[in-house]
């Protein structure tokens, strides 16, 4: 059963989209007699892809282009338009875009330059583009773009050189240079698209447009993405999980390092989210996500053409012994298994392979395998139902067979239609011919076994992600929302953004978050009045947003037992901080309750800017910077993945406890982290979080928020 | 001269807001229908008129409060910056009758006068026109505005009015102004009373708003001579602190986040920095070292519209400069001009001051 994925509305913008790909009728404006300009291979293009609808070049100069009939302007066409091309110089593209919406156009594709790329003048323009868009109801791909192709409409509205041959993976990305590259190897590799688009400065569709559109195409088996950032991250967590449960997302993301991140940032003029916040989105979505454009086509290839592995159990089989060594490394350090053969299966291969083979996993079938001994064993192989995919290594020695062996490959491929083949044909000309043969029939080489593995591992992530069940349920605590609100709104009129210690401690408090009890002194009456309310032994520290280290400067008075101490003690902390931070603005002292120790984590939240709330949970104490041992998540969390967040440290081990440790109260972290999970989604001015340390008791005890920070944006 | 008169003096050294005190005051004022004048009888000339300087607090009283007189009327009397050794040259004597004779001709047809104070009251003693002496031949009544918010406050006060006693001045009182709200309660619970104690009375009190003396954009344009690439629409934007951008992207956001309405100094060479700091709440970007940024930076400081200035000082330089700025109000800028408004009407017994000095 297909997952329903659309309301009415969404089905009515994406028919507009849809028009894209496959428009009735097609303009050109800026269309041009002479070859070699944009606006001429354009038109060369839509004619060679052997576009069926009708194409109207557009130019006030020209009667005739490419043996078409030409217009002075859009308007002059008789017949509706559903896509017209922009190819004309930026400044009068405004002008042009919206003769275009006089005529009904749906659909515009911009390739022209000249926007924001290149400045304030061109964001001006890049502006008043969308706004003609957005009056006409007109989508539009670009500016500053390639253009598209489809191979399956056919259409080729695009001037790149190549025209690609038909294929089941789309491909699209924000670089256009990159696409005509992509092309031009594609050629030469025999790999074919359903589509290619090239997104352009994004102004108004973006990567999740098509997504969202390309999720419907029965060509496309595989969506692959160069991005440098996704443009909004809130519709893409929105789109993008159930997309990936119909057919596989292979992201790769460049700007991944800080030197890359500068990159990106003055090549697209906007600022990343962080990194963490990216593969989080990415995971929760079910989107792979590869380190290398290599990956990216080979991992898309594979998975738009095989089935995903069942489980994580792997198979080698090879010709030679060093290969598979390699492949075994390889396998295991993907977190993959070998798998472990079934007696039947050795029976098998013992009885039938030389005594020299091996068969255990790795299969050695010996440097003399001929293609049948190859499939003898292959066969066997995917008979056991303890192997989930086969690596297939091939050396071209002096009997090997390579294209016997492929075309080996292609028959058990159709005969087990449901466990993955990879195969691995090391070396060059020897093995062309079969590689080619393979490829025609959708199997990917990999000249590597390490590739392969890469390849193997995102496979069975994106079967995971089709097996699990991404219906977990979100908690909704009750809560005091109004006094956060209240807070808040105090905290604004003084025009502040970082809460005071104790505005925060009385937020997460209202969230149920467990906090000591509290006060705040302004003079050492009140510190004892406070102190013989919450009772004896209390903690004292300075309360001022300048002072962040309070034990360095003596702000912090720990164990204090008694009226006198406590007078003491309030004296000595202002004196302290008079002292060494005379400056500082100091709001008093607060007075806690003393708690006893527990174990040390922390809980924080920091807003991303494209994919909101990252919750992170980590272990606490004076050696967090050193051991960063921490997890994050984007909120909404389930409890579920907050017990996963916790899982995925070392502090797991702490608070289970070692070595006969009685273990710690793992639930109520689990409840702080979603708490901050619902407080984070409730408040959208929540900027930053960070609960440090949290003590953790004894199972059953329960946890507590020792010192709270805050940070709100600005309205 | 016998026109009632509030003459504003600070309590001590780091004081401030004395103008704006006096701008509200006398707004209010007129809102009550009064004929308010203003008079300032020693300056410090920082802004300069032809071939002379004189104070800029005189152009703004002069526009504000639509005063027909001059401004070397308004403040007949400036001070340089090194006046020492106009000691030696003047006629005392000569300077108050001055002073005498712009304040009548100030204080024609009018209900009330607001006197500014040069600073503290001890000014000008080196000249022979200390505040007492002014005070008393203008037969005004000495204000103290207070923005002290250590314990140390009410002893400047004691102090400074216990010595206009034995000179025989009046005091009309005391104004707390720009208290941070940490000192508010403090102030309420200690110093007002022990104050009270003394026969002082405390008319108001001020909280600390950031919008009054933080400086404007412009301000800093004009101070770093810089050039503005984009933005020029808010050159209004306060500036309410200054951080400098050398870190990571990635913590960068954090780190600005924490601090609201701030200008931020960064490398032309680090678009990565000026657009993190886009993304929070920015006042401004100062790019150092005259490196011109990326054209995509300043499509997005345009969009936003946040200015851009560029600097030609190296980054050390250019933060030194920026921490001597502080705001001030000047003539024409009508939004600090209804905000010291706004908040002498809320804070500050007015009519309290009124009746005191026999009006109402």
């Amino acid at each position: 059963m297909k997952p329903r994925l659309y309301s009415k509305y969404e089905k009515d913008r994406l028919s507009i989209l849809e028009k894209f790909l496959r428009p009735k009728s097609v303009a050109v404006i800026g269309a041009s007699r002479t070859p070699g300009a944009v606006g001429h291979e354009i038109v060369r293009n839509l004619i060679r892809s052997g576009y069926p609808g009708q194409i109207y070049p557009v130019n006030p100069k020209a009667d005739k282009i490419l043996d078409l009939k030409c217009y002075k302007k859009i308007g002059e066409v008789e017949d509706e338009v559903d896509l017209a091309i922009i190819a004309v110089p930026a400044k009068i593209v405004p002008q042009v875009a919206e003769e275009a919406g006089e005529k009904g156009v749906k659909c515009l594709i911009v390739v022209s330059a000249g926007f924001k790329e290149v400045g304030v003048e061109g964001a001006e323009r890049e502006k008043r583009l969308l706004e003609i868009c957005r009056k006409y109801g007109m989508r539009m791909l670009g500016p500053n773009c390639l253009g598209l192709i489809n191979t399956s409409t056919p259409i080729n509205a695009s001037f790149a050189k190549q025209n690609p041959i038909k294929g089941h993976i789309a491909f699209f990305s924000q670089s256009g240079a990159l696409c005509t590259a992509i092309l031009d190897w594609a050629e030469r590799e025999n790999i074919g698209f359903s589509n290619l688009i090239s997104l352009g400065n994004m102004a108004d569709t973006d990567e999740t447009d098509f997504i969202e559109l390309l999720a419907n195409d029965k060509n496309t088996k595989a969506i692959l993405i160069y991005i440098e950032g996704i443009k909004d991250g809130k519709r893409f967590l929105e789109v993008a999980p159930k997309v990936s449960k119909i057919k596989p997302i292979i992201v790769f993301k460049a700007g991944a390092s800080a030197a890359g991140a500068r990159a990106a940032a003055s090549h697209t003029g906007s600022m990343a989210g962080s990194m963490v916040a990216y593969r989080e989105a990415f995971r929760r979505s079910g989107v792979l996500t590869v380190d290398s454009l290599e990956d990216l086509f080979n991992l898309g290839l594979t998975l738009a053409s095989q089935p995903t592995p069942e489980g994580r159990n792997i198979a080698i089989l090879t010709n030679a012994g060093g290969p598979s060594i390699v492949a075994a490394d390889a396998v295991s350090k993907r977190n993959l298994n070998l798998a472990w053969l079934s007696p039947t299966t050795i029976e098998r291969l013992r009885s039938k392979l030389p005594v020299e083979a091996s068969w255990i996993n790795p299969v050695d079938v010996l440097g003399d395998a001929l293609a049948d001994r190859y499939a003898f064993a292959l066969e066997t192989l995917l008979k056991d139902y303890s192997v989930d995919a086969v690596i297939v290594i091939l050396t071209p020695q002096a009997m090997t067979q390579p294209l016997e062996t492929a075309k080996k490959i292609i028959e058990m491929r159709s005969k087990f239609p449901n466990k993955p083949i990879l195969p691995v044909f090391m070396g060059g000309e020897s093995v062309r011919e079969a590689v080619e043969l393979l490829a025609r029939a959708g199997i990917p080489n990999f000249e590597y076994p390490e590739r392969a593995a890469d390849t193997l591992a995102g496979m069975i992530e994106y079967g995971e992600y089709l097996r699990s069940e991404r219906i977990q349920e979100i908690p909704k605590f009750k809560v005091r929302k109004s006094d956060v609100r209240e807070i808040f709104d105090r905290v604004r009129r003084e025009r502040r953004v970082n809460l005071l210690s104790v505005e925060a401690r009385e937020v997460v408090k209202a969230y149920g978050i467990p906090v000591p009890e509290y006060g705040l002194a302004q003079d050492r009456r009140q510190a004892v009045e406070i102190s013989r309310k919450i009772g004896y032994p209390v903690v004292m520290k300075v309360v001022s947003p300048q002072i962040l280290h309070k034990t360095d400067i003596g702000g912090v008075k720990l164990n204090l037992k008694s009226d006198r101490e406590v007078e003491l003690a309030f004296n000595e902390i202002i004196r302290n901080a008079s002292i060494f931070m005379p400056d500082a603005r100091v709001f008093g002292v607060e007075i806690q309750k003393m708690v006893p120790q527990g174990r040390e984590v922390i809980v924080g939240m920091h807003r991303d800017l494209q994919f909101g709330p990252l919750i992170m949970f980590g272990l606490g104490g004076i050696y967090v910077n050193l051991i960063k041992d921490v997890s994050f998540r984007l909120a909404p969390i389930s409890r579920e993945e907050a017990y996963q967040m916790i899982l995925e440290t070392k502090a797991y081990a702490l608070l289970r406890g070692i070595r006969g440790e009685t273990s710690s109260d793992i639930d109520s972290v689990v409840d702080i982290i979603l708490r901050i999970s619902q407080l984070s989604m409730d408040f959208e001015e929540i900027n930053e979080i960070d609960i440090n340390p949290i003590f953790v008791y004894e199972r059953g005890k329960g946890a507590i928020a020792l010192d709270v920070k805050m940070t709100i944006g600005s309205e | 001269m016998n026109v009632p008169s509030l003459y504003v003096a600070s309590a001590s050294k780091d004081s401030v807001g004395k103008t704006a005190l006096c701008l509200g005051l006398a707004l209010n004022f007129m809102d009550l229908g009064l004929k308010v004048g203003y008079f300032k009888p020693i300056g410090r000339g920082n802004v300069k008129k032809g071939n002379r300087f004189i104070d800029s607090d005189s152009l703004l009283m002069k526009y504000a409060l639509k005063l027909k007189e001059e401004p070397e009327i308004l403040n007949p009397i400036n001070l340089d910056y090194r006046y020492l050794e106009t000691c030696l040259e003047v006629d005392c004597q000569s300077l108050l009758k001055k002073l005498k004779e712009c304040y009548s001709e100030i204080s024609r047809d009018k209900d009330l006068i607001i006197i500014e104070s040069l600073h503290e009251p001890c000014l000008g003693w080196s000249i022979g026109l200390s505040a007492t002496k002014v005070v008393n031949m203008l037969q005004s009544h000495i204000l103290f505005i207070s923005s002290t918010c250590k314990d140390e406050a009410l002893d400047e006060i004691l102090c400074k009015a216990h010595y206009s006693k034995l000179e025989g001045v009046k005091y009309a009182g005391v104004v707390f102004n720009s208290i941070r709200r940490e000192s508010e309660e403090r102030i309420k619970r200690l110093v007002i009373p022990l104050l009270k104690k003394r026969n002082l009375h405390v008319w108001g009190l001020i909280p600390y708003n950031s919008m009054i003396t933080a400086p404007t954009v412009s301000e800093l344009v004009e101070v770093l001579s810089g050039e503005v690439l984009v933005g020029e629409e808010n050159l209004s934007n306060m500036v309410e602190g200054f951080l400098v951008g050398a870190m990571r992207p990635e913590s960068a956001i954090s780190y600005f986040r924490r601090y609201p309405r701030k200008a931020v100094i960064t490398g032309g060479d680090r678009p990565d920095i000026a657009l993190a700091a886009m993304e929070t709440d920015t006042s401004a970007i100062i790019l150092t070292g005259n490196l011109y940024p990326e054209v995509r930076v300043l499509a997005k400081a345009k969009e936003r519209g946040i200015p851009i200035i560029l600097v030609s000082y190296d980054t050390y330089t250019t933060v030194q400069k920026v921490q001597e700025i502080s705001g001030k109000i000047k003539a024409g800028d009508t939004k600090r001009i209804n905000l010291a408004k706004e908040l002498v009407k809320e804070h500050v017994d007015f009519k309290g001051l009124l009746s005191y000095m026999g009006l109402k």
